[in-house]
C-alpha cells in the first residue's frame, strides 16, 4: 500500500467498512510509515460521534465561519494569504522524505503482499461463514450454539489477521 | 560437433549451479536446552536433534543471501538475510541444523519447507506457506501457517497448530493437540491418539475415533464433513450435533469413557466402521 491509498481507505478503516485483508493491510503500511502511522494514530484517539447527534450551535457557528473564510482565501481575494500558503507547501514538500521511505526492506514488504495473498480466499471463506451464522441468528438469537461457532469464526479471523501482520515482522 | 556440445553443456551447467550458491558451515557449543531462533524467509530449513551439546549448521545459501548466526550457552541465533536490503526476492538457502535434543527450536520462514526431527524439548514454526513436516519429536510442538500443510508423525507432548488453507495431519499423535484451520482438512490417525481439539470453518475432519482409557475429541466444523472411524468392539462414548448438516451413525450408543463430541453448523456427521473407510478415499 502507498500512502496515498492509505489515504484513500483511511475513513472506510475508520468507519469499519473496509475488508479484513484491507485492514490488515493499511495497519501493516502505517506501522512501518513515518508519515502514515502517526496519522492512523491520531486518527484512532478521536472520539466518534454516533451517526444522527448534532454539534452544539457554538461549534456549528464556528465551523460555518471557517468555512466562509477558507472559500473567500480559495476566491483568490488575498493573494498574499494565497501566495504564502503556495510558499509554504513548496517548502514541505522539498524537505519530507518521500512517503514510502519508512518501510522496512524489500523482503518484508514482499512477504506481508504475499501474507496478504495467501490469507485473503481464507479471509472471504470466515466472511462467508460469519454471515450465515448472524443470519442464523436473527432467527435464533438466544442459540447458545450459533453464538459459539460465531466466536469460532471471529477468533479465527482474529488469529489470521496476526499471522499476516507478524509475517511482515 | 553434437557430442562436443552435450559435454560442454554437462561440465558448464554444474559449475553455474555451484556458482549460484554459497556453502555454510559452522558450529557453536551451547547448553543442552538451548533456545536457538532460526530466520530463513525461503528455501529449506532441517532440524536434526542429536545427543551432543553444540549447534552444527551445514548447507547453501542463494548468491543473493547472507548467512549470520552466533551465540553461546543458553542462547543461539541463526539467519539467512539479503545482500541487498532492496532486493525483493526472498533471501534463501537450504540449511540444516543438528541441534541438541532438549533444545528449544524457533523457527520463522516465509514460504518455505521445515522438516523437523527428534527435537524433544519445544519446537514452534511459523511461516506463510511451504509445508512442515514433524517427526519422532516431544515436548511443546507450536505451528503457525496460512497455507502450508502440516504433518505431525510420532509425536507426545502439546500439540497446537493454528493453520489457514493447508491440511493438517496428525499420524500417532500422542497427549493434547488443538488444531484450528479455515478451509485447511485436518486429519488424525492412531494407533496413539491424543486428546484434541479441532475446530474448521471449511475444512473436513476425519479422526480415528479408536480411543482408549479417558481420551476427548472434540471436533468443530462450520460446513466441513466430519467422518469418524470407529471399531464397534470399543466405541466411545459420542455426542454428534449439527444444525443443517445430517448425522450418519448406525451404531448404538455406547458409555465408554473415551468420548468424542462432534459439531457441526451444516456439515454432514458421519460414523464408519474403521475398515469401510480404509477401504475408502479418507485412506486412514
Amino acid at each position: 500500500m502507498t500512502c496515498h491509498q492509505f489515504d484513500a481507505a483511511l475513513s472506510a478503516y475508520l468507519t469499519g467498512t473496509l475488508a479484513e485483508s484491507e485492514n490488515v493491510e493499511l495497519e501493516l503500511h502505517a506501522s512501518s510509515c513515518d508519515r502514515c502511522g502517526p496519522l492512523l494514530s491520531a486518527a484512532t484517539a478521536l472520539p466518534m460521534v454516533p451517526p444522527g447527534v448534532a454539534p452544539p450551535p457554538a461549534l456549528r457557528a464556528k465551523a460555518l465561519t471557517a468555512v466562509r473564510r477558507i472559500r473567500w482565501i480559495r476566491r483568490g481575494r488575498v493573494w498574499g494569504a494565497g501566495i504564502a500558503i503556495a510558499a509554504a507547501a513548496v517548502l514541505v514538500l522539498s524537505t519530507t522524505p518521500a512517503p514510502d521511505s519508512g518501510v522496512p526492506s524489500a523482503p518484508g514488504k514482499t512477504s506481508s503482499v504475499l501474507a496478504i495473498d495467501r490469507a485473503q480466499p481464507e479471509f472471504d471463506a470466515l466472511d462467508r461463514a460469519a454471515r450465515e451464522l448472524e443470519s442464523a441468528l436473527l432467527e435464533a438469537p438466544d442459540d447458545p450454539a450459533l453464538r459459539g461457532f460465531l466466536a469460532t469464526v471471529n477468533e479465527r479471523r482474529a488469529a489470521l489477521s496476526r499471522q499476516v501482520k507478524d509475517a511482515a515482522t | 560437433m553434437n557430442r562436443c556440445l552435450w559435454i560442454l553443456l554437462l561440465v558448464v551447467a554444474p559449475v553455474s549451479t555451484v556458482v549460484a550458491q554459497r556453502k555454510v558451515a559452522a558450529g557453536i557449543g551451547v547448553a543442552s536446552d538451548v533456545a536457538i531462533r532460526v530466520w530463513a524467509p525461503s528455501g529449506v530449513v532441517r532440524l536434526i536433534a542429536w545427543d551432543r551439546d553444540s549447534v552444527a549448521v551445514s548447507g547453501t545459501v542463494d548468491k543473493r543471501a547472507n548467512f549470520f548466526g552466533g551465540g553461546a550457552g543458553s542462547h543461539a541465533k541463526f539467519g539467512i538475510e539479503a545482500s541487498n536490503p532492496k532486493d525483493p526476492v526472498l533471501p534463501g538457502g537450504e540449511l540444516t541444523f543438528r541441534v541438541p535434543r532438549a533444545s528449544r527450536v524457533w523457527v520463522k520462514m516465509i514460504s518455505g519447507q521445515i522438516d523437523a526431527t527428534g527435537v524433544t524439548g519445544e519446537v514452534e514454526l511459523y511461516l506463510v506457506g511451504g509445508s512442515v513436516n514433524v517427526r519422532n519429536a516431544a515436548g511443546v510442538i507450536s505451528v503457525e501457517s496460512i497455507d502450508a500443510p502440516v504433518i505431525l508423525e510420532g509425536v507426545v507432548g502439546a500439540v497446537r497448530i493454528r493453520g489457514g488453507k493447508g491440511d493438517v495431519t496428525l499420524r500417532d499423535v500422542s497427549g493434547t493437540a488443538t488444531v484450528a484451520t479455515v478451509s485447511g482438512g485436518v486429519t488424525i490417525v492412531g494407533p496413539r491418539l491424543p486428546d484434541a481439539r479441532i475446530e474448521t470453518i471449511g475444512g473436513a475432519i476425519i479422526a480415528d475415533a479408536r480411543l482408549t482409557g479417558s481420551t476427548v475429541l472434540d471436533l468443530q466444523t462450520h460446513s466441513g464433513a466430519i467422518t469418524l472411524s470407529v471399531n464397534p468392539a470399543m466405541m466411545p462414548a459420542l455426542e454428534l450435533l449439527t444444525r443443517g448438516g445430517k448425522v450418519l451413525n448406525e451404531f448404538k450408543p455406547s458409555k465408554g469413557t473415551a468420548r468424542v463430541v462432534a459439531r457441526s453448523f451444516k456439515g454432514d456427521i458421519s460414523v464408519r466402521p474403521t475398515a469401510d473407510i480404509k477401504g475408502g478415499k479418507s485412506n486412514l
